[in-house]
């Protein structure tokens, strides 16, 4: 399929189900691209999503036949009220998910006896796999003997590990890994190194010159998404950056099933461009209004969470697409009239 | 037959294939050779589409993620072998996954990993492997890292790290993974471990086809040959010995959780411990 053919008829499907518990987290790194913290995010303070809720988006999502039957659990740190989590786990599994996954700082694990302790538990729940947040920004904030003690203890109670590791020009992947213990590393499934992206609290404490670049702006998403809930309740496409925006609204899991809304979503021409097209598409419509957002770009998901972010950005493309959906609808009404006038004049 | 959700979720597990060749170029007359390769690739491919409705534009999102797989080292293949291998997996829209010690990587073979991910990416296992010459293993590395290829390093990290991996401008740039082959230790495992996450097809060196790594070989789980009628393979045969569909929602009914030790052959899918267990169970009289 080409893109257009994509953009016409593929319906957006996701990897996993995403839910963002908290936006309170123990840490407050200074690239975070949540902007979270001990007093919840920068933006609007402290937000938490009710188990009750998450259940109900857990329960429901999993009939979707566009969502892989993963679920995984964000923050926030995900990880600061255990027993929910374990029930939570234990709630998916119930439902059918083949894949439960978490992704922790790992805070918890600073004493060896209540990492071992609380893995075991998680484990017995269904988590099958847990992502630990590690970089030289974390550092501040989590002693590397966490990091280690949480490897070992997701190991012996079968848990896969995957290592998220960030890096800068200055700042590479083997620098954040020295601190950690050689041979604990070692039993990691797998560690992921991946560019900082240039969003959230990194846009005002990370140099653009010390971001790697991602050049290729003309790259659509709709491979790598996942159904995301943010803290507030909100539905987006992904977990990075677009969760994070609140300029365009697809949804609120308070005041409707997530099937309706990832339905409604499916339907959207303005997203449909964004994952099928690219966020790269959208540029024009700013450019023609005087607005440069491509100069600064590192990635396309910093770039999308730029744009949706930036209130007037934002607006200009909405109004866009809201014209469009409007002359196709008035299209359709004039079809539609002009065949009734057929119908009567040949009666 | 009309396809049920439950199929339709057995049958994403087997959407990527995952060729299991030696190591070293064995000329014995009875392995399978790239041309049956490349011609089952497409074979499966048909049928893959058809069965699952996507020839029809059902199911679409199938088409994410498909891989074709290659274990064993890629550098004993010549480029023509390589560019079939590449072609028929491009075509049927899979990306193309290679695996290469790093003391077999030359600045030829490189070269033409380079030239065949212009078209369309390839992924790359490197495996971490002594008597190299670290400058020049680096500057390959650096190179394939530049252009269109997903570079994944297998070995401990201490092995990259002291190679120049880690702290590489140009390698950190691009995402990229470190899988560290670990020995598994004695533990005990749980009983809930879909197989939906490891579930694959796996294709021996004799053409026989198996729906994981766990029961390649044993005969009785075969799910067919790469030289069978294509429409014969058994993923969704009632009659299989085994239940899929359990298998694929809860893994494996575990008698004893013990495990022992075990190591992973050169590719990025050691077998899992859970596999490791299942199948000394299923072979033990």
């Amino acid at each position: 399929m080409n893109n257009f053919s994509l953009l016409q008829s593929m319906p957006i499907s996701y990897n996993s189900l995403v839910i963002e518990n908290t936006t309170r987290c123990t840490a407050e790194c200074s690239i975070c691209y949540q902007s979270v913290g001990p007093k919840g995010k920068d933006e609007n303070g402290l937000l938490n999503l009710s188990s009750k809720t998450m259940e109900k988006v857990i329960e429901d999502a999993i009939q979707m036949p566009n969502l892989q039957p993963r679920f995984h659990l964000g923050g926030g740190e995900s990880f600061l009220n255990p027993e929910e989590c374990i029930h939570l786990f234990q709630f998916a599994k119930a439902c059918g998910y083949r894949e439960i996954s978490a992704v922790t700082n790992a805070f918890w694990a600073k004493s060896k006896r209540k990492a071992e302790e609380l893995t075991c538990r998680l484990r017995q729940a269904g988590l099958l796999r847990i992502e630990i947040s590690w970089d030289y920004w974390h550092a501040p904030y989590i002693i590397p003997s966490a990091i280690n003690n949480a490897i070992k203890a997701c190991h012996n109670a079968d848990i896969q590990v995957t290592l998220r590791v960030l890096s800068s020009r200055s700042h590479h992947a083997g620098e954040a890994l020295s601190f950690l213990n050689s041979d604990v590393c070692n039993l990691v499934s797998v560690m992921v190194c991946s560019p900082l992206m240039h969003s959230g609290r990194a846009k005002n404490n990370i140099l653009v010159e010390d971001v790697y670049p991602f050049e290729d702006m003309s790259v659509g998403c709709h491979h790598s998404l996942n159904l995301t809930v943010n803290p507030s309740g909100y539905v987006s496409p992904c977990c990075s950056g677009f969760d994070q925006t609140n300029t365009i609204v697809f949804g609120n899991v308070h005041d409707e099933s997530i099937v309706t809304i990832a339905n409604r979503m499916n339907r959207l021409l303005l997203l449909r461009m964004l994952v099928f097209q690219g966020i790269g598409s959208l540029l024009p419509i700013l450019e023609d209004a005087g607005i440069d957002k491509k100069t600064n770009a590192t990635s396309i998901c910093q770039l999308c969470w730029d744009i949706f972010t930036d209130k007037t950005s934002a607006f200009l493309i909405k109004e866009y697409f809201d014209k469009l959906d409007a002359a196709r609808i008035q299209k359709y009404v004039d079809n539609l009239s002009a065949e009734n006038t057929l119908v009567v004049s040949n009666i | 037959m009309p396809i049920t959700h439950n199929m339709l979720r057995l049958l994403e597990c087997f959407k990527s294939i995952t060729f299991m060749l030696p190591d070293e170029d064995d000329r014995r007359i009875d392995l399978i050779t790239v041309d049956d390769i490349a011609n089952w690739i497409k074979f499966y491919n048909g049928w893959y589409i058809t069965v699952t409705g996507m020839e029809d534009e059902k199911h679409p999102y199938l088409a994410y993620g498909r891989e074709i797989e290659i274990t064993g080292s890629c550098a004993f293949l010549v480029n023509e072998q390589l560019e079939k291998i590449y072609r028929a997996s491009y075509e049927c829209g899979f990306l193309l996954r290679l695996n290469l010690a790093l003391c077999d990587l030359t600045p030829e073979n490189s070269a033409f990993l380079v030239l065949l991910a212009k078209s369309s990416g390839i992924a790359l296992n490197v495996h971490a492997s002594i008597n190299i010459v670290k400058e020049e293993s680096f500057a390959l590395l650096e190179t394939l890292a530049s252009e269109n290829i997903l570079l994944s390093f297998v070995g401990s990290h201490s092995f990259w790290s002291e190679l120049g991996v880690l702290s590489s401008q140009i390698i950190n740039k691009r995402l990229y993974r470190i899988i560290p082959l670990n020995l598994h230790e004695k533990r005990s495992l749980d009983t809930f471990n879909p197989c939906a996450n490891r579930f694959h097809i796996f294709v021996d060196e004799y053409g026989g086809i198996y729906p994981c790594r766990g029961l390649l070989g044993i005969a009785e789980f075969s799910i067919g040959t790469i030289y069978d009628d294509v429409s014969k393979i058994r993923i969704l045969d009632a009659n299989y010995p085994l239940d899929l569909n359990s298998l694929e929602m809860r893994g494996p009914e575990l008698i004893n959780t013990n495990c022992i030790k075990g190591k992973g052959l050169l590719s990025s899918q050691p077998m899992p411990l859970v596999c490791h267990m299942h199948r000394i169970q299923v072979t033990s009289p």
